[in-house]
């Protein structure tokens, strides 16, 4: 875990001069979302992702790319609805853990980076767009 | 037998101060003790606090009383399954205890429910199924609020208490407790160090049962 953000910071810093403003803003998002995913989601899904038990869903990418808006206003207002990975239907509430729509954003994008095969950044407007259709699904 | 003094000391605090020079600590007796003088042969002796009696129902609906863990070392907890932020992590190393004492049948589990409203005996199933752990050793139970509440404060001397909001306080502690209902050692149930040092006191437990 460490490593890699000391490689982000060191691969920031050498192509940095480089790379677009997108590839740098990209870095951004990578090194604040794993921090975030680290300090609110680990407890449950663990740092690799692999989740705990049958009590804890492991991050899944599949899951993750056709449910984005779901997942997004999971992670912004909690849930407390059920849903199956891998056959596995899980029941336990996510919490809401009070994360700016920036860092929704942030984490996001490093999920669909980590977990899935992420393709640019879920930036912070897209975001807001979503969370505005949130409504009360699964928020809890 | 006469009282010669009462000693309200709560060694709570000093109980899981961490790693160092373990090999030789001996586990220690923590809450109150009391020391007794017996009149007829002069002996004095130490009665150390004792795990109250209790009765409650787990998740296959049998009544668990101290009964069932007679001549048994077990570890205590309180948690509540929709619990976000310290349970999980409590989880993750209690099943990590429990693994590690897979090969004996002398150490049991006792997780207590502090939200009986909605961790119902089949909520605990399923939790219990979740987590893949047998029940005959790791026993969830749940009972009247007010009697969970008041034994782990009395018998464990663990906060567990509503917050006033809704909200509930619970102790992130794991109790170790030997076969003769006596609190040995609290660890803090989040934090890994902690509780490799319960895997070390256990075993050392067991080690003063051999015979
Ligand atoms: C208290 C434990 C807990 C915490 C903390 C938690 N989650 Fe979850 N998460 C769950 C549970 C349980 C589910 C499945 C049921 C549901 O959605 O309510 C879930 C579902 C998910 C899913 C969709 C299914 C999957 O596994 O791919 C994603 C993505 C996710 N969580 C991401 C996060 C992120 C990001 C955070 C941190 C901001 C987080 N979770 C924090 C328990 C938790």
């Amino acid at each position: 875990m460490k490593n890699s953000v000391i490689f982000i910071f060191i691969a920031f810093g050498a192509f940095s001069c480089f790379s677009s403003a997108e590839d740098i803003k990209l870095r951004r998002y990578m090194v604040a979302g794993e921090r975030l995913y680290e300090q609110h989601c680990s407890n449950c899904h663990q740092l690799d992702g692999a989740g705990f038990q049958k009590l804890y869903p492991p991050i899944d990418g599949e899951y993750l790319k056709g449910n984005l808006s779901q997942v997004i206003c999971g992670i912004k207002y909690g849930s407390s609805d059920s849903l199956t990975i891998k056959g596995v239907k899980y029941v336990l509430p996510m919490p809401d853990a009070h994360l700016t729509d920036l860092e929704v954003a942030e984490i996001v994008t490093y999920l669909s980076h980590t977990w899935a095969d992420g393709q640019g950044i879920i930036g912070v407007n897209e975001v807001k767009e979503i969370v505005k259709e949130c409504g009360d699904i699964g928020r809890q | 037998m006469r009282i010669l003094f009462w000693i309200s000391f709560t060694v709570l605090a000093f109980s899981a101060c961490g790693p160092k020079k373990e090999m030789n600590r001996k586990l220690p007796f923590l809450g109150r003790f009391e020391v007794v003088k017996n009149e007829s042969t002069g002996a004095v002796d130490t009665l150390y606090h004792k795990i109250d009696d209790f009765r409650f129902v787990n998740q296959d609906s049998t009544w668990i009383t101290a009964e069932t863990f007679a001549d048994k070392i077990y570890v205590a907890d309180f948690f509540f399954t929709t619990c976000p932020d310290i349970c999980p992590k409590m989880k993750t190393q209690m099943l990590r205890v429990y693994d590690s004492m897979k090969l004996t049948d002398e150490v049991l589990f006792l997780s207590h429910t502090v939200d009986p409203k909605h961790d119902s005996v089949a909520v605990l199933k399923d939790f219990a199924e979740r987590l893949s752990v047998e029940s005959n050793r790791w026993h969830f139970v749940t009972g009247a609020k007010e009697d969970i509440y008041k034994h782990g404060q009395t018998s464990y001397m663990a906060s567990v208490m509503e917050d006033g909001s809704g909200g509930l306080i619970h102790s992130g502690r794991f109790f170790l407790i030997d076969k003769e209902r006596h609190v040995r050692g609290a660890y803090d149930g989040t934090d890994p160090a902690s509780v490799d040092l319960l895997i070390k006191d256990i075993k050392k437990l067991m080690k003063t049962y051999e015979k």
